[in-house]
């Protein structure tokens, strides 16, 4: 080995130029940002609905967008508390799990067609697979997490989850299947080249809304928040959670996994990075345009994230029942049908 | 009976095994329980019975009521309830009036049937606000609460306090409102009416909060009468009963309103007997802001009669308790009966010659609405309880005393 000067330097210069390694670095800026935004746009938002200010006391320039940041801070640095009848291990384990899985989801797609993680263009079907099945065992997390918490809060919210896992799986899975008979093709890439003209989302729109209703299902977003419904079940699962535990389960995986979901249907209906009259040059010489475009995405899935959250300023909790009823019957109902307006599609031709 | 100990859940099994029962302790420390226990058996999803463990607010508020001087009973009774403060001692002082024999003049009729009202909206927006987050709705919470935080600045302009009035005095009322009160409370009744209809949109058409109240915790009209549910517990079963028109206490007997009954029977029917009652209540405030006499005595003669001259001048304005403070409770006893906004208060006060009341029996509406709530618990679904709860407007403070 010798390690000229030379050699650590070109080094050094592939690596800053790395697609992977920037694809890590905006992806983490980009989703703490969108995050950050999205709990700031959800706070305010109700705040202005309900004849409140809303957060202002921490930044008040910025119109309270940092108090996230000291939320956040209060929970790190508070106790990691862990009750004498939990299971310890899978207790403590599990919110670094829930978060790990429902970031790392989206860390298998790519963010524009230089921009990604997994460079073997053969491989990308699978990443695209993966990362559906990662956000679909973010729920098994979930079950774990009240289980090992020996409560009977925790225990009842976990088998509202796996009750309600059971609802939403399979409309998301099928409106997911819808799209890839659509498109033809499970690489992402392709799937976001064919929406050139037509986005997803106008193409099928049964799918979009299916998986949609059914996002909002798996991330305990209102109405769905039933899990962890406050009125009966205190927090569900996580009513023993505090501090760090809070932050990466409830409290930040949560957000995580809606975020993760979010760029996947970005890349499935709102047509990903595609931005018609605007295509990046290769990576390293037109950096500027592929982090144009990752920014592009970023605004669609900021978009379907801020829906999703402003659903709480008006909806109050469906009940267990209702919900499952509405997975079974009008989900499943919905996406079979948008599944088979995608076999129509295709079997006239007019599918991109 | 056999207990099944297994990991994260503690199962009781009836009879041969074919009932397995979960038992959760809901409350006192809980999110929505408010300071009450229930014991709630589910299974699976059903709730088969719910024992409650009321008394963790307990203030022994009959028992203080013996020890002090009968004025002093006032501000300590008006803590049973805060949000209903002018309607429970009311019911106090309408016991000490007969007592003790004194008159109230017209104004302050008009004036405590107009600061009752107010109490009335008062606590059943308060009641709309906590039982929309129950159900989830942090807007139904903001707006209710929102709009209670107007109403209790027009308390302060009449009283000087936000939620302690201290208000309804033996043959009166303590303090006269300014002339802005008058003006301030009507341009606040057509906010409130243009606003409530807003929360009902939002809160009860809303198809997620109609299905979370419609046909849940249902009390038939027999059950409601025999559980004697009282206030909108009994109205939203049908029952067509309402102490303000059936006693005609106070100047309730010169207004045109109507009582509000639904014959639901369902969480539904007792929150709409809400809305109807605050937009009846906005009624008989308006009649009676047209007819209160602006200038005159705030008590009667009986009790002009015993004050100073110099105090007597400035009755119109503000009563000193002094004459007050002189008198002493017959040995006899009386009843004070009032329809607050969650059902009726009753007092029962016994005098023994001493200026302490001897005794003071207290009924409150959410004690008497529990076994009526508690029926309606029960065969509901878990998630059902918050949504129940709350349409009872059941308030632990109020029951426990």
């Amino acid at each position: 080995m010798n390690a000229t000067p030379e050699a650590i330097a070109q080094l050094i210069q592939s690596a800053l130029l790395s697609p992977r390694v920037w694809f890590f670095a905006v992806m983490l800026v980009a989703s703490s940002a969108v995050l950050l935004l999205a709990v700031w746009f959800e706070r305010k938002a109700a705040a202005r609905v309900q004849m409140r200010v809303g957060p202002y006391h921490a930044s008040p320039r910025l119109g309270g967008l940092l108090q996230l940041v000291a939320d956040a801070l209060k929970f790190i640095i508070s106790e990691p508390i862990v009750h004498r009848g939990a299971f310890r291990i899978l207790f403590t384990w599990g919110p670094p799990i829930f978060i790990t899985l429902a970031f790392g989801a989206s860390l298998l797609l790519p963010l524009t067609p230089d921009l990604r993680l997994i460079r073997d263009p053969g491989l990308l079907p699978y990443g695209l697979v993966f990362s559906l099945a990662l956000l679909l065992l973010v729920s098994i997390s979930v079950v774990i997490i009240g289980w090992s918490a020996n409560n009977r809060f925790a225990y009842i919210g976990a088998a509202r989850e796996a009750l309600l896992v059971a609802a939403y799986e399979v409309p998301l899975l099928l409106s997911f299947l819808a799209m890839v008979i659509l498109y033809g093709t499970l690489n992402p890439l392709e799937i976001v080249a064919k929406q050139y003209a037509l986005v997803g989302a106008v193409m099928n729109p049964l799918a979009f809304l299916a998986f949609m209703t059914a996002v909002a299902m798996a991330t305990a977003r209102f109405p769905f928040e039933i899990a962890d419904y406050e009125g009966d079940v205190a927090t569900g699962p996580y009513s023993d959670y505090g501090g760090v535990f809070l932050v990466l389960s409830f409290a930040g995986g949560t957000y995580y996994a809606a975020f993760s979901y979010s760029f996947l249907a970005s890349l499935l209906f709102l047509g990903g990075w595609s931005l018609p009259g605007f295509s990046a040059g290769p990576w390293p010489q037109d950096m500027l345009g592929h982090l144009m475009l990752s920014a592009w995405v970023f605004v669609k899935v900021a978009a379907l994230m801020f829906f999703l959250v402003f659903l709480r300023a008006v909806m109050p909790v469906l009940r267990l029942d209702h919900a499952l009823a509405l997975g079974w019957r009008g989900l499943l109902v919905m996406s079979v049908l948008s599944l088979a307006w995608s076999v129509a599609l295709r079997l006239a031709g007019a599918a991109p | 009976m056999v207990r099944v100990e297994s990991y994260g859940l503690v199962l009781r099994e009836e009879g041969s095994g074919e009932r397995r029962v979960l038992e959760i302790f809901w409350g006192p420390q809980h999110p929505s329980s408010g300071h009450t226990r229930f014991i709630v058996e589910v299974e699976g999803d059903i709730v088969v019975n719910v024992t409650p463990d009321p008394g963790y607010v307990h203030r022994t508020m009959e028992k203080l009521g013996e020890t002090r001087h009968w004025i002093q009973n006032i501000p300590l009774f008006e803590r049973i309830s805060l949000p209903d403060a002018i309607n429970v001692t009311w019911a106090y002082v309408m016991a000490i009036e007969k007592l003790l024999g004194l008159d109230v003049p017209k104004r302050a009729q008009y004036l405590r049937v107009i600061m009752a009202e107010l109490s009335r909206i008062s606590t059943h927006l308060y009641d709309l606000g906590i039982h929309s987050i129950m159900i989830g709705s942090s807007t139904g919470y903001m707006w209710a609460f929102g709009l209670r935080e107007l109403l209790v600045h027009l308390w302060a302009m009449v009283t000087g306090s936000r939620t302690t009035p201290t208000w309804i005095l033996p043959g009166g009322a303590r303090t006269a409102p300014p002339d802005a009160f008058y003006t301030k409370t009507k341009e606040y009744l057509n906010y409130l009416e243009k606003k409530i209809d807003e929360f009902v949109t939002v809160v009860i058409k809303n198809p997620v909060g109609y299905y979370r109240l419609r046909d849940v915790g249902y009390l038939s009209r027999e059950d409601a009468a025999r559980y004697m549910a009282t206030g909108p517990g009994a109205r939203g079963s049908g029952i067509d009963w309402d102490a303000r028109r059936d006693y005609k206490y106070g100047a309730y007997g010169e207004f045109e309103w109507s009582v509000c009954v639904e014959d639901g029977g369902d969480s539904l029917a007792r929150t709409l007997v809400r809305i109807c009652e605050i937009k009846q209540s906005a009624r008989i405030i308006r009649q009676a802001l047209e007819k209160v006499p602006r200038d005159g005595p705030l008590v009667g003669d009986a009790l002009l009669g015993k004050m100073p001259p110099k105090l007597r001048e400035m009755a119109s304005r503000r009563v000193k308790l002094t004459a007050l403070f002189l008198m002493r409770l017959p040995p006899a006893e009386a009843v004070g009966v009032t329809e607050g906004g969650r059902g009726r208060f009753l007092f029962h006060v016994l005098g023994d010659g001493t200026e302490r009341p001897h005794r003071v029996r207290i009924t409150t509406p959410s004690w008497q609405n529990l076994r009526a709530m508690i029926k309606a618990f029960i065969g509901s679904r878990l998630m059902d309880l918050p949504a129940i709860y709350g349409s009872f407007g059941y308030f632990p403070p109020e029951q426990d005393r």
